[in-house]
């Protein structure tokens, strides 16, 4: 049994049907999509030894199932540069998380390196009720937030097809680099695509939702930075 | 055949059809049903109806066991509650293909949504097809078969003309009045499919048989919702590899899945994926009924476009201009012409010393010479390499003096194997006499500038996904 089949029937069977960050991120990962690794920290000693591990910066993030906008109860902590730092963050998610969200359980912070700033994407998977497993495309922050600039396939999809959904976005241009910017890495990002369109296809009867928000796209590459996987109930 | 072929076979080509709810009460769909068969000259019309006797001089049988062995085809037009017996004495007495016209189904209650499983289940156990309910029928423009149940297609009867365009429609009395609309705009159908409320036979089905009927070369489809979307993109990608499908989509909800937990499940519209799956499938989505209706006679007239290079003569510089606009927003260009070219339209006199010769090729203010200018520059055009396919900007005498010149050299146009289409307008009356002689020799004439430049997107469209095809 893959390691993806393993992780799905694990969460499953504790009925869990959000997989928390690193569960989401190991089957991406199996898939080909490269991600910004992390690990659980579960007391500030070991969220420092891990940062240190990592090298700084690094990020901490709440982790527990009933949490699941972290960004929105104060569960994130971005570009945390030494240990003093880490030990403050741990306190104020740990403080912050009994505060907003009284009762969860928390098991932890997830510990991650910074990732340097690229381009920010959104990229996605649904299933449709009509129309089955479907892929999604956009640009992130107000793009995809406000402007709605996203574009879909069915899945899975091809070369041709991927690159159809980047060309469909009004925010094309933006990837190809303005005044003097260096260009995103396309095939980068359409390798991501076609693997979660397969992703999505291939598990279609236990995935309702995927969303890799954001991904960062370089001139050099584009990596997963924060992922979330929903199963079907 | 196969199985499918042959219901297929019983709907579209019968040879004999019960009519059960057949009335002699003028006005009533039992009454206008028979007279339509009767009017198509359909020699198999079986009559049922408790009342025995005969109707306009037909036997009348009190009711479906009574009628002869044989009878594959069935209209039922009786009361909601009344139509799963009927439709189960159907399947006993060996009907293979039921169209149920009564409406008071799903559409209406809960009731109605109960007697529709009835339905559902006798088609399970039986095995019977059944079109509908609440549907309007079926019309073969090419065998002049017309089992709708309506007056309405009938008024238009005289101007109806074989074709090979076939209309798969959700709505009932709106799919029946886009048929007319198109007829009297120039659309000439093969097969007109009302498909109701899909409890058995859907778009899918008819779909994938219409891919295969060598009387249709133009799909056109209205659709309000889809309940096998998944299996619509996979049949529509093989079928429009044969021809173009024309898609036209009601009830695009902007919102996404109801309790979306993602981002992508928040944006992910019914109407966004169904776009997706015209992409991906090669359908022509349109925005309008009325665009699904041009771009149909568009594709049933003319190529598609090897290339976006458009070539306009017009006798409106600012008509021109609203084109330019739009074929632009659809990713069409009007390139300059070559200075060679200029000067040849200039000397071989197809455009006045006065005119514009870059493109547009404007030839001004009305002139007794408009035939020859507007044939010249067209078949100039067209045979200098310069551009992919014409658009004639055709305005008031525009329109009216050239029609006779350009039907006359029509094969020289057609020879160069690029789409020409008219933009025209005129008085009314100009219209009517002057559009179906530009029709009947192939040259779509549109009257709307924006559903022009959408129709000239679309056989740009349908040029490139036949040159993926190629590769």
């Amino acid at each position: 049994m893959s390691s993806v089949n393993i992780i799905i029937a694990g969460a499953q069977r504790e009925g869990n049907s959000i997989l928390s960050e690193l569960e989401a991120k190991e089957i991406l990962k199996e898939y080909g999509i490269p991600v910004v690794g992390g690990d659980l920290a579960t007391s500030e000693d070991e969220a420092v030894q891990l940062a240190a591990g990592f090298g700084y910066p690094v990020v901490l993030k709440v982790v527990s199932p009933q949490i699941t906008h972290k960004s929105d109860s104060g569960g994130v902590k971005l570009n945390l540069k030494d240990a003093g730092e880490v030990l403050r963050a741990y306190r104020e998610i740990m403080a912050k998380a009994l505060e907003n969200c009284p009762g969860a359980e928390i098991k932890g912070v997830v510990v991650q390196p910074m990732a340097r700033p690229g381009r920010e994407l959104v990229i996605g998977a649904v299933q449709d009720s009509q129309f089955g497993p479907v892929v999604m495309f956009g640009l992130g922050g107000i793009f995809v937030e406000v402007l709605k600039d996203v574009s879909f396939r069915l899945a899975p999809v091809d070369h041709s097809e991927a690159l159809d959904m980047l060309r469909e976005i009004k925010g094309y241009r933006l990837l190809e680099g303005l005044r003097g910017e260096l260009p995103c890495d396309l095939e980068a990002i359409l390798n991501i695509i076609i693997r979660l369109s397969n992703l999505i296809y291939d598990y279609r009867d236990e995935v309702s939702e995927i969303d890799i928000n954001p991904l960062f796209a370089y001139h050099d590459g584009a990596i997963a930075i924060d992922a979330r996987i929903i199963l079907k109930s | 055949m196969n199985a499918e072929g042959s219901v297929f076979k019983k709907l579209l080509h019968p040879e004999g059809i019960a009519v059960i709810g057949a009335s002699s009460k003028e006005g009533t769909s039992g009454f206008l049903t028979i007279q339509n068969l009767l009017r198509s000259n359909f020699e198999g019309i079986y009559p049922v109806n408790p009342k025995g006797g005969t109707l306009s001089g037909l036997k009348v049988y009190p009711s479906v066991q009574d009628l002869p062995q044989g009878v594959e085809t069935a209209i039922i037009l009786l009361a909601a509650q009344s139509v799963p017996g009927a439709l189960r004495q159907c399947a006993e007495k060996g009907i293979k293909v039921a169209i149920i016209g009564s409406g008071g189904f799903k559409e209406k209650d809960d009731e109605g949504a109960d007697l529709q499983l009835e339905l559902l289940q006798i088609i399970k156990e039986t095995g019977i097809r059944v079109l509908g309910p609440n549907c309007m029928g079926v019309y073969n423009a090419c065998s002049g078969l017309n089992f709708t149940l309506t007056a309405t297609l009938d008024q238009i009867r005289e101007q109806v003309r074989p074709g090979n365009i076939s209309f798969i429609t959700q709505s009932g009395a709106f799919g029946i009045a886009l048929f007319t609309t198109g007829v009297e705009i120039g659309l000439n159908f093969s097969k007109v499919v009302s498909l109701g409320n899909k409890a058995d036979i859907d778009e899918v089905e008819v779909l994938e048989h219409l891919g295969d009927d060598p009387e249709t070369d133009v799909i056109m489809t209205y659709i309000e919702e889809m309940k096998r979307g998944r299996r619509f993109y996979e049949v529509a990608k093989q079928v429009s590899k044969k021809k173009p499908i024309v898609a036209f989509k009601v009830g695009r909800t902007p919102t996404g899945m109801k309790a979306a937990a993602s981002h992508t499940g928040a944006l992910a519209g019914s109407g966004r994926i169904f776009s997706a799956a015209c992409k991906q499938g090669g359908v022509i989505e349109v925005e309008s009924s009325r665009a699904m209706l041009e771009v149909c006679k568009v594709f049933a007239y003319q190529p598609p476009l090897a290339g976006n290079r458009i070539g306009i003569v017009t006798n409106s510089g600012g008509l021109a201009v609203e084109v330019c606009d739009l074929l632009d927003d659809f990713g069409l260009r009007v390139p300059e012409l070559s200075p060679g070219l200029q000067e040849s339209l200039v000397q071989e006199g197809a455009v006045p010393n006065w005119g514009i010769n870059k493109n547009p090729v404007d030839l001004t203010a009305a002139n007794r010479n408009y035939p020859d200018w507007y044939y010249k520059s067209a078949k100039m055009l067209l045979a200098s390499g310069e551009v992919d396919g014409i658009l004639l900007i055709m305005v008031g005498v525009g329109l009216e003096w050239p029609v006779e010149r350009i039907v006359e050299g029509v094969e020289e146009l057609k020879a160069m194997g690029k789409p020409i289409l008219i933009l025209g307008t005129a008085k009314r009356k100009i219209m009517e006499a002057v559009v179906p002689k530009y029709q009947n020799v192939d040259i779509p004439v549109i009257d709307d500038v924006r559903i022009a430049a959408r129709s000239m997107a679309a056989l740009r469209e349908r040029g490139r996904y036949e040159g993926g095809l190629m590769k």
